[in-house]
């Protein structure tokens, strides 16, 4: 017994002692196959570098050989190419072609092969079937997209029907005409297609980049992109910043009905749908014609896409989306998108060519003044030899006071009627002659924060009588005065408009309450409690009630608070959306201006230029993102001479010295804010911000800046800009249509109008650093 | 003695005051106790303490706040108060004791006021001394108080007419009467609550279903 159980426990020991030689084995044989598969995949890649070098650049004209001439004009001719959809515009003033996709994406350095297949892509969607991942299937012809192209020629120009494959059932129609001076990329809303829209499993189209690559400059290319961001931005070629982000901002602001769970940075709004691009000696001008509600402006550099090319490009939002968090759980969000019932409309591009040697941001700019006048309606609102100080006035706010021991929410007067003509008085009588006024929260219905469609004196700041001794002052002393009308923004129910059924829906048809942010952690502020958003719908008639209220006490200014700015969609039952929102605004500002009189904007979006007539608070800076590579004042040259308008508020600003020099160089005006009660009765309310408005003490200085606004900038009041030029990191050389030239130095805090330089200490004014 | 038959109903608190042990059986065996006076001490009490609230020198005043807010003053003096004298009531009733709502309410009164008038004192000395002597108000706090405390404990043992240990017994489970009170006010905010919360619920649902 013994010797058998010996001998099996060692034919058990050896046993085990095989094993690791047995797994050894097996693991060889796997790290075989391994290593044979990895070389394979390495080879692939390999073979995908060489398909880069192997592929050598064409020239333009061996590129042009393969266009056919589809239509010209005097001005333009418009090449298209039938296997590839590609489109050449050449001016024929100076023969220079603008491509719809670089002709030489097959020979792009450093580029992957998915990026050089969008580079040639016409049009790239996003659709709602990868909504973590926004994938997008370019339209180029490859065998690899499964789709195809059908092409018809059209009046003018070609319709090209882009059938994405068999997978996504889209089919997105796209009219390429030509039109006296510009080209026009059309997106057919009505002929999109979409065969998966009622599909078990759905697939919706949810946006769409329309001619993404459009005169995209390699990196080989000098120039830069106009972006108006704010003030206005430009973006060089091939800067080198390609470890920053891409450039991406909604035009005309994103959907406020959104509500963000966390406050995003405090950035600039891009006010104009227009982009410019500008290579040596040309230039081109981009605007989003139909569908610039819905669209995003988008630019990107040399490497941030991993492409080497720069290009910028409108993309249009064609189905909006909300986040819907699922009983508050913020981890797991659901995306919710517009309807699939919803009617699409038409989303279009207009691509203006200007052929001029020296070509700058400023061609690009007095070609936009051509668009807005003709198109827009923006008419001469400047008059000769005219400046004048804006000043914002704040009537009252709520304030927790204490009644009879009780904190009480009560209504609290900042700037009463009579402390308002005593600030009027008080500047006239400084020297300043020409003063324009916006009065904020002066009637009881601001105070109260309910929406405002009536004539009614805030009895706390004076009542009905001491408004008209106000307004008597100001007809008598030629002082402007615009009483603001808010109604976009409102908390609680009145005059006719309460917040349940008035109130606008988001997508997952929970009500938009906005809500203000804690200052430290930027999430909700966990005890100001939260407001409305009046639904667009109800605008029509709000623009009448103002109306009849204005015209009925004979009130001839008026300005329409944030509705100049501010754009979003009503997404419940009988809502509208952003591009219907945009429509209701532009007709009730033509509405007003025609039966009120005279309107002023706080910060304008372009489809209501065409009727106001004073701008305030226009933007001296950008955002400053990290991918610009400096700021312009875009937005003065374009509106500068046309309509009057003032800077942001100048007492309130962090660097005063530096926006008084960036008023100069851009002839603008001073803004200020102003109200009449001491800060420390003001703290802990709404006007907490305006720390620095109280008003006593200022008129030395508002009389001092004037004086030299008024030597400098009056003169030119109703001059366009001509030229506009960075002549170094802090100099700046601004040229005006009658000829007068302005050198100001951000730095030294110096300005010579035509070479003779201006002594700030004249006017007692701080000069030098 | 004689005087004491003929004296004016507000002279009655200050006697006690300076009688602690006999002042007020003499009130009881007088039948002097007016509710008019002791509604007046109570109401000056309250009037004190929110004096106390604003009127303290900016060196030892502990309440600072942005609006001022009279409500929890109303709460922690004349509420406490009403508490103190409803719930000494209903424990009276099973120690057996034999003062009425009233009485006791009119002897409690009676008690509070040295506290009162410390705090008066306390006022005008915080305007006026540094912090460095801040001790001497801490006495005159710890002295005043600790006499109000002797007098409430003489009045509810007189108006009872409990022995000493009953009477120990009958202040400890007055205050377990209090926070039990307490106790039933937040239960029934809760329930209001909940409902509140329960019909609003309903209320969003339908909302949602029918797209207001």
């Amino acid at each position: 017994m013994n010797k058998k159980l010996k001998k099996f426990a060692v034919i058990a020991l050896v046993l085990a002692m095989m094993m690791p030689f047995g797994s050894a084995v097996v693991n060889a044989e796997n790290t075989d196959a391994d290593e044979a598969s990895v070389s394979d995949s390495a080879d692939g890649a390999a073979a995908e570098e060489t398909s880069d070098d192997s592929v050598k650049p064409v020239t333009e004209d061996e590129a042009m050989a393969k266009m056919k001439l589809l239509c010209e004009n005097d001005k333009l001719a418009l090449y298209f190419d039938e296997t590839e959809t590609h489109l050449a515009l050449k001016v024929k003033e100076n023969g220079y072609i603008w491509w719809s996709e670089p002709f030489n994406a097959d020979a792009a350095v450093n580029t992957k092969p998915a990026q050089i297949k969008d580079l040639k892509s016409s049009l790239i969607i996003s659709d709602s079937s990868n909504d973590t991942t926004t994938s997008s299937f370019a339209s180029c012809v490859d065998e690899n997209a499964k789709g195809e192209v059908k092409i018809k020629e059209i009046e003018n120009g070609v319709r090209v029907d882009y059938v994405f494959s068999k997978k996504l059932g889209i089919t997105i129609p796209v009219e390429y005409t030509l039109n006296g001076d510009y080209l026009e990329a059309k997106i057919i809303g009505k002929d999109i297609k979409e065969s998966k829209k009622d599909a078990e499993a759905q697939v919706l189209l949810t946006a769409v980049s329309l001619l993404p690559s459009f005169g995209a400059a390699d990196n080989t290319e000098e120039g830069y992109f106009v972006i108006p961001d704010g003030s206005g931005a430009v973006i060089n070629f091939n800067n080198g910043k390609d470890t920053y982000s891409k450039y991406s901002k909604m035009v005309y602001g994103r959907d406020i009905t959104e509500v963000l769970l966390k406050k995003e940075a405090k950035t600039q709004q891009v006010y104009l749908p227009m982009y410019g691009i500008v290579k040596q000696d040309n230039a081109i001008l981009a605007i989003a014609d139909e569908g610039a509600e819905r669209a995003t402006l988008n630019a990107y550099v040399n490497g941030q896409n991993s492409s080497s090319y720069n290009s910028a490009y409108f993309s249009f939002t064609v189905r909006a989306k909300d986040t819907y968090y699922i009983a508050n759980d913020t981890q797991n969000p659901l995306p919710m998108y517009e309807s699939a019932n919803t009617e699409l409309q038409d989303y279009s591009v207009r691509y203006y060519p200007i052929a001029k040697t020296g070509a700058d941001y400023v061609t690009v700019a007095e070609k936009y003044r051509d668009y807005l006048k003709d198109e827009i309606g923006v008419t001469k609102k400047t008059e000769a030899n005219d400046a004048a100080v804006y000043v914002d006035l704040y009537g009252g706010v709520y304030k927790e006071t204490s009644v009879l021991g009780v904190p009480v929410n009560l209504k609290t007067a900042a700037t009463t009627y009579d402390q308002a003509r005593e600030i009027l008085a008080e500047l006239k009588s400084a020297g300043v002659e020409n003063i324009v006024v916006d009065y904020k929260d002066w009637s009881n219905s601001a105070i109260s924060q309910k929406v405002a469609t009536k004539y009614d004196p805030a009895g706390k700041l004076g009542g009905k009588s001491d408004l008209k001794d106000l307004r008597e002052y100001a007809a008598e002393n030629g002082i402007p005065l615009y009483l603001d009308m808010e109604f976009v923004e409102f908390s609680k129910g009145g005059n006719g408009y309460n917040t349940l059924t008035d109130a606008t829906v988001r997508l997952t048809k929970a009500y938009s309450r906005q809500t203000a942010y804690d200052l430290a952690w930027n999430i909700e502020h966990l005890t100001k409690s939260k407001w409305s958003l009046l639904s667009p719908v109800e605008f029509e008639g709000v623009f009448d009630k103002i109306s009849k209220a204005f015209t009925k006490n004979e009130i001839t200014n008026v300005s329409l608070g944030t509705s100049s700015y501010k754009l979003y969609g009503d997404y419940g039952k009988n809502g509208m959306n952003r591009t219907g929102m945009a429509q209701t605004v532009k007709a009730g500002y033509e509405k007003l201006d025609s039966e009120v009189g005279s309107i002023l904007a706080d910060t304008a979006n372009q489809y209501v230029l065409g009727s106001v007539d004073h701008i305030t608070n226009v933007p001296l800076y950008s955002s400053g993102y990290d991918i610009f590579d400096y700021d312009i004042p875009f937005y003065q040259i374009v509106i500068h001479g046309l309509i009057p308008y003032s800077t942001t508020a100048i007492n309130g600003s962090a660097d005063s010295d530096q926006l008084f020099m960036l008023a100069l160089s851009t002839g603008s005006n001073l803004g200020y804010d102003f109200l009449y009660r001491d800060n420390k009765a003001l703290q802990n309310t709404d006007y907490n911000e305006l720390f620095y408005a109280n008003f006593a003490g200022w008129s030395e200085t508002v009389k001092n800046q004037y004086d030299l606004i008024s030597d400098i900038v009056k003169p030119l009041s109703d001059q366009l800009i001509t030229g506009h030029k960075q002549v170094s990191k802090t100099v700046t050389e601004t040229t005006f249509e009658n000829g007068t030239v302005i050198v100001v130095d951000k730095e030294l805090n110096t300005v010579k109008v035509n070479g003779k330089e201006i002594n700030l200490a004249d006017y007692n004014l701080k000069g030098g650093n | 003695m004689s005087e004491m038959m003929n004296f004016k109903s507000y002279k009655w608190p200050f006697h006690i005051m300076t009688h602690p042990f006999e002042g007020f059986e003499d009130l009881r065996w007088k039948k002097a106790g007016s509710m008019k006076v002791a509604w007046a001490i109570v109401i000056i009490f309250f009037l004190t303490s929110v004096a106390t609230k604003q009127l303290t020198g900016f060196m030892f005043n502990t309440y600072y706040v942005k609006v001022f807010n009279v409500v929890p003053t109303i709460t922690q003096t004349i509420l406490l108060f009403l508490a103190w004298v409803a719930g000494n009531w209903a424990v009276g009733t099973f120690l057996n004791g034999e003062g009425s709502l009233k009485k006791i309410f009119i002897f409690s009164a009676y008690a509070l006021v040295p506290k009162i008038i410390g705090d008066i004192i306390c006022i005008i000395m915080s305007n006026l001394i540094i912090k460095t002597e801040a001790v001497f108000m801490s006495l005159v706090n710890i002295v005043f108080t600790g006499w109000t405390v002797i007098l409430i404990f003489m009045a509810i043992k007189v108006v009872h007419q409990y022995k000493f240990w009953e009477n120990v017994a009958a202040i400890v489970l007055t205050i377990v009467a209090i926070v039990i009170m307490l106790f039933l006010a937040v239960l029934l905010l809760t329930l209001f609550q909940q409902v509140y919360v329960f019909f609003l619920t309903i209320w969003t649902e339908i909302g949602y279903r029918f797209n207001v």
